[in-house]
């Protein structure tokens, strides 16, 4: 991370003057500022644009280019909101926690708990997942979550804290590998986003979405040298401010397994986001460059 | 075998460098090339091979092969 204390306070008073003014709005309103600074940014970020309409133009060549501008606009929106709402989310009381998030599968988790290897809870950039860490924290008690923290340390503190108030515990994903190990050796509940380009050098190459894309292959890896289940998860916002989290029946493997194993696990890991990105395809991230070689 | 000699070859192993050019003062990163991903393999490697379990505070000291070595010799 550079040193750039002036920046980092100037950000850091930009972002409270924002989440601050955000706590004393309705959720739904928050929702809807969201969706219009995503519109904002669809208006003005041409080359982001034009990369989420190539990227659907491939992984999705079933939608003509009309509606491929919409699905673009729309995820625009969406991602507007996703990035405004965890921080009202954070004020909901354990009451409205419950009005608003149904969660389904949740027995899926305790299946997944009874092997004694900690679970893993896997994701893509989709939906709301962000939020969905406050009620799934609250209804398992504990819930290790695998994050890149913001660059701005002042921001990063804050949003830490505000995750961290319904027990979740979150991890810097630098480095953090083993530690993730630990945990689940003890029998925790681990959240891991998969679905994003790893660094340079890293991962595996494996289909997504119909096209070879370097992936992420750690959690798979953990998985097979532990026999842990990995327990697929979407949270699908709704527009009147309520939210479903579905919880999928365990991806399971045997201990011990070789690199055709993770592999396996990664793609079958992958296949879950696929199938809610063909669903409802404006709550995918198409912004970020997936598939660059 | 010896834990030195196991960690020797299990760090030869998941780096694919010939155990013969292994030194202690070798980096993971920088002179092995290892990954977060290799870096881990190599951890949970060690813990198969050798019964061990190593905690999180001692897993972020483990840069070079030596420190490798002195953490298996005081543990």
């Amino acid at each position: 991370m550079k040193h750039r204390p002036l920046r980092h306070r100037l950000e850091y008073s930009a972002y409270l003057a924002l989440s601050r003014a955000l706590m004393v709005l309705p959720h739904r309103a928050v929702r809807a500022f969201g969706r219009g600074l995503g519109a904002l940014g669809h208006a003005l970020d041409a080359r982001h644009r034009a990369l989420a309409r190539r990227n659907l133009a491939v992984a999705l060549p079933e939608l003509d280019a009309v509606e491929r501008c919409r699905v673009v606009a729309a995820c625009y929106r969406h991602f507007g909101a996703a990035f405004c709402e965890p921080l009202s989310a954070c004020r909901f009381s354990a009451k409205e926690l419950e009005q608003r998030f149904r969660i389904e599968g949740l027995a899926h988790v305790e299946d997944a708990l009874a092997g004694g290897r900690g679970a893993l809870i896997v994701c893509g950039h989709f939906g709301s997942w962000q939020t969905a860490i406050y009620p799934l924290a609250r209804a398992l008690g504990t819930l290790h979550v695998v994050a890149r923290p913001p660059d701005n340390p002042f921001v990063a503190r804050d949003l830490m804290r505000l995750r961290e108030r319904w027990g979740a515990v979150v991890l810097d994903r630098s480095g953090v590998g083993h530690r993730v190990v630990n945990l689940l050796r003890r029998g925790a509940v681990v959240g891991v986003v998969i679905d994003q380009r790893p660094p340079p050098g890293a991962g595996i190459v494996v289909p997504f979405l119909g096209r070879p894309a370097r992936s992420t292959e750690v959690p798979a890896f953990i998985a097979t040298r532990l026999g842990t289940p990995a327990v697929p998860m979407t949270c699908w916002p709704h527009d009147d401010g309520t939210y479903t989290i579905r919880l999928g029946p365990p991806i399971t493997t045997a201990v011990g397994q070789g690199p055709e194993a993770v592999e396996r696990l990664t793609r079958a890991y992958l296949a879950t986001v696929e199938e809610d990105i063909r669903r409802r395809p404006e709550l995918w991230l198409w912004m970020h460059d997936r598939w660059k070689a | 075998m010896s834990d030195t000699s196991t960690a020797v070859a299990v760090i030869a192993q998941v780096s694919k460098t010939d155990p013969a050019t292994i030194t202690p003062d070798m980096e993971l990163v920088a002179d092995l090339g290892l990954d977060s991903a290799r870096a881990l393999e190599l951890l949970v490697e060690l813990e198969d091979k050798l019964g061990i379990e190593i905690n999180d505070e001692d897993a972020a000291r483990l840069n070079t092969v030596g420190d490798i070595l002195h953490y298996l010799e005081v543990r």
